[in-house]
């Protein structure tokens, strides 16, 4: 007497449990977890995401919900598809008690549920700040800014301590759809041209960075933690407001209702932008940070010069490049922004002092001065 | 003494910040203007578009220009600027480069709502832009028409020949009753409405299409193209100049003010009478509410941009928009052609497309292992239904092949249409 209505849309026996955020199909637990699964080992080969067997890839895990399905759906999928890789979780320890402290514990049992080796690279040993004297120091404004640096150079510098050259981010589809609304918003245009990108290689960074879940709405990634009774963390962080997601955020969940496609149709449209050639008469832009700064890099003699682009992905950015060269070349004279490194922590950096260091210069400026080092400390597992 | 009083004196603060005689009656991009300068600012920004229309000594006959209007309140700004324009033209050089011909589409028989009333407002709005506008024509061109506009090409597969015999209303009635939402609708009335200006341009030999959109209004449409899944064509959607359309161009003047500009210039120049908006709904806060479900990608765009009433925030959008070029335009529109619907050039799978491009550009050393790895042609156009779940219908597995990923998104489930425009 149950009509076809409540039956699975996939396999037409068990019951609908699921309305998909994708197309409001109505389909059973179990076809959605393997849905959700084989869209992410699709994401994975069509872009080929693992290009060599034995490779060591660290998956930045902060213990929230993204990162942890993540973590477990590519242990699912490596054991399935055989992609001979080895994952291991990089956590990033901001410092920031009653948040970081908690959900670093998450990612200790994940390392041992996945049976994943654990690093984690704390902001306290490599720049002598945590988050919480940062916002002691500069306020709840603009704290995120401090964050977002660290975290970037973080992650890279736990790679390179692990000798891993790809890091896996949990970005989500709504993630990717917002950031392609708030450049817009923002006019910035050489982000735009990659933020929706699925992987990135850029020339200031030595590691290759994949977002796996891309196409994964942020409603599936809870959806399945939660059928597949994840073990994560989901306390916001207690100093993100960061007003100007928000509003994109809203903004797309209003979308979402009306068209649920929404989320993938702009990442699609953001997808069309990557890869614009755009001719060097149409750059009046700029990087959106550091204008200035970017001058003084311009002066740097001890850059390296010619750093050719390692992966075909960077070249967009190099044609940025070319054309910033030109505009400046205009007006400065004959220079050339190329790649070198920080003249005080020797990370890669395209002015003589990387963002972070400035960072931390700025922040110690009152302060007795910190060294930073490339050390820092670790906790394996 | 006389020192003294010539000095600028409390008072002059309270005066208009460039001519500094009059009383300021508007704060405009942290300037107090007065009325006049606040006029003078509006008309540069719109005269910096009207270059090719400047009088010329040796052109023969007059340009005709096709003026699109909504009937609402930036329409009749343009209007009235064009009309100055003009005015000015023949003022001082006795004959003006161009004549203006106003179409207003008449959609009051598909949107729905009150269909009477908002026919009468229409016609007495236009009855007295007559009256007022004596030197330009008006005409109202309902928006059905676009399926009797004499067909240059052969019939697109999948129209049924008894669909052909039905009138025109009824078969625009039955493409839209297809649609999955209103949301839908109005990006195909949009999709219509457009093509109609720009085949009336045509039968009447006018060179260009003009339309009033603000800059706050052309923010909303970059971001509703962008959610509807149309990022591959923003420039032809944004940008002045050639369509695919047909011969005539579109002009933007207004691109440049912002939509409370507009408001604050049809106030100043009593242009409320004008338009079928009245000015309490136009400028108060409280939009009526349409169901949450029903609302349009465009209006909730536009509401976004009403509501952070942050001007550059809007300017960001469009400036940034219209930096995009892609360079690839030319060589896809031959290799794939346009879409159906739009009229656009088609889209390709965005992974393709790079690669195509990538390889062009950079030596490529990488290119050939990456191309044997992903998939091309056939099996990449399935990434669509893999990837973005947007399933090809039923019996129509080419599709993708012929409309564009916007427009498959926008007729998804509708089945076959009878589209009524066919590209060249």
């Amino acid at each position: 007497m149950t009509s076809n209505m409540h039956r699975c849309a996939i396999c037409q026996t068990n019951r609908a449990q699921v309305i998909r955020p994708k197309n409001g199909q109505k389909i059973c637990k179990s076809c959605f977890l393997e849905v959700f699964e084989l869209e992410v080992h699709t994401t994975i080969i069509e872009n080929n995401i693992f290009p060599k067997r034995g490779e060591r890839v660290a998956i930045g895990a902060s213990g929230g919900k993204d990162s942890t399905v993540l973590a477990a759906t590519l242990k699912a999928l490596n054991e399935r598809y055989d992609y001979g890789v080895e994952f291991v979780l990089l956590s990033i320890d901001e410092g920031i008690h009653g948040y970081r402290d908690d959900s670093l514990e998450t990612v200790k049992r994940n390392a041992v549920q996945y049976e994943m080796e654990l690093c984690i690279v704390g902001y306290d040993a490599l720049y002598g700040w945590t988050m919480d004297k940062v916002v002691e120091k500069v306020g709840r404004k603009g704290n995120c800014t401090y964050c977002g640096v660290f975290r970037r150079q973080a992650l890279d510098r736990g790679a390179k301590r692990l000798n891993i050259s790809h890091i896996l981010t949990g970005h989500n589809a709504d993630d990717i759809a917002e950031t392609v609304l708030m450049n817009f918003l923002r006019g910035d245009l050489p982000r735009l041209g990659r933020c929706a990108e699925i992987m990135t290689a850029s020339a200031t960074s030595p590691m290759r960075r994949s977002k796996p879940l891309k196409y994964a709405y942020e409603k599936e990634i809870v959806l399945y933690a939660h059928y597949r009774e994840l073990d994560y963390f989901s306390t916001e962080c207690v100093y993100s407001p960061e007003a100007f997601r928000g509003n994109a955020r809203s903004l797309l969940k209003e979308l979402e209702k009306i068209r649920p496609s929404s989320v993938l149709d702009i990442v699609r449209s953001g997808e069309q932008l990557v890869h614009d050639i755009i001719s060097p008469s149409k750059l009046g832009c700029e990087e959106r940070n550091d204008r200035s700064e970017e001058r003084r890099g311009f002066m740097n003699g001890s850059q390296i010069q010619g750093t050719e682009p390692t992966n075909l992905k960077s070249l967009p950015d190099a044609v940025h490049k070319t054309a910033h060269e030109a505009a400046h070349q205009a007006t400065d004279g004959s220079r050339t922004q190329t790649i070198g490194v920080c003249g005080k922590c020797g990370y890669m950096s395209s002015q003589p002092t990387c963002k972070a260091c400035m960072l931390v210069d700025s922040l110690n400026k009152t302060e007795p001065p910190v060294e930073v080092s490339l050390t820092g400390d670790q906790t394996f597992h | 003494m006389a020192d003294i009083a010539n000095l600028p004196g409390p008072a002059a603060r309270n005066l208009c910040k460039r001519c500094k005689l009059n009383p300021p009656e508007i704060t405009m991009r942290h300037e107090a203007l007065c009325r006049d300068c606040f006029q003078i600012y509006t008309r540069t920004k719109f005269t910096r578009h009207m270059e090719p229309y400047r009088v010329k000594k040796n052109s023969q006959t007059a340009k005709k220009l096709l003026l699109a209007t909504s009937l609402g309140v930036s329409s009749a700004a343009l209007l009235d600027t064009l009309h100055w324009h003009r005015a000015l033209q023949v003022e001082r050089a006795r004959r003006s480069e161009y004549d203006v011909c106003v179409v207003h589409i008449d959609e009051t028989a598909v949107t729905g709502g009150d269909t009477a009333a908002a026919t009468t407002a229409a016609d007495r709005c236009l009855e007295k832009l007559k009256e007022k506008y004596t030197q330009f024509e008006f005409i109202k061109v309902p928006l059905e028409e676009i399926y009797t506009i004499p067909s240059n090409a052969t019939t697109v597969e999948g129209i049924t020949l008894d669909a052909s015999t039905s009138p025109p209303l009824t078969k625009l009635r039955t493409l839209l009753s297809s649609l999955n939402s209103r949301a839908s609708q109005m990006d195909l009335i949009t999709i219509l409405r457009t093509r109609l200006l720009l085949e009336l341009a045509k039968q009447r030999g006018c060179e260009a299409v003009f339309f009033a959109d603000s800059m706050t209004k052309m923010a909303a449409t970059v971001l509703a193209e962008v959610t509807k899944g149309r990022g591959h064509v923003l420039p032809w959607l944004i940008s002045d100049g050639p369509t695919p359309y047909g011969p005539a161009k579109i002009v933007r003047p207004f691109r440049d003010l912002s939509k409370s500009e507009i408001i604050s210039h049809a106030t100043f120049n009593s242009l409320w009478p004008f338009s079928v908006i009245s000015q309490s709904t136009a400028t108060s806060p409280q939009k009526p509410p349409i169901k949450a479900k029903n609302q349009t990608i465009d209006e909730i765009m536009e509401k976004f941009f009403d509501d952070v009433s942050n001007a550059h925030l809007s300017t960001n959008v469009v400036k940034t928009a219209a930096k995009l070029e892609f360079a690839d335009d030319r060589d896809r529109v031959e290799r794939l052609g346009l879409c159906e619907v739009c009229g656009l050039p088609m889209d390709e799978d965005p992974r393709v497309r790079k690669l195509k491009n990538v390889v062009k550009v950079g030596d490529g050393e990488e290119g050939s292992s990456r191309s044997s790895s992903s998939s091309n042609g056939g099996s990449a156009g399935d990434a669509d239904a893999r990837i973005y779940c947007l399933e090809p219908p039923k019996g129509e597995e080419g599709l993708k092949e012929r409309r564009c990923y916007g427009c498959r998104r926008s007729t998804l489930g509708a089945g076959k249409i009878d589209w009524p425009v066919n590209n060249r």
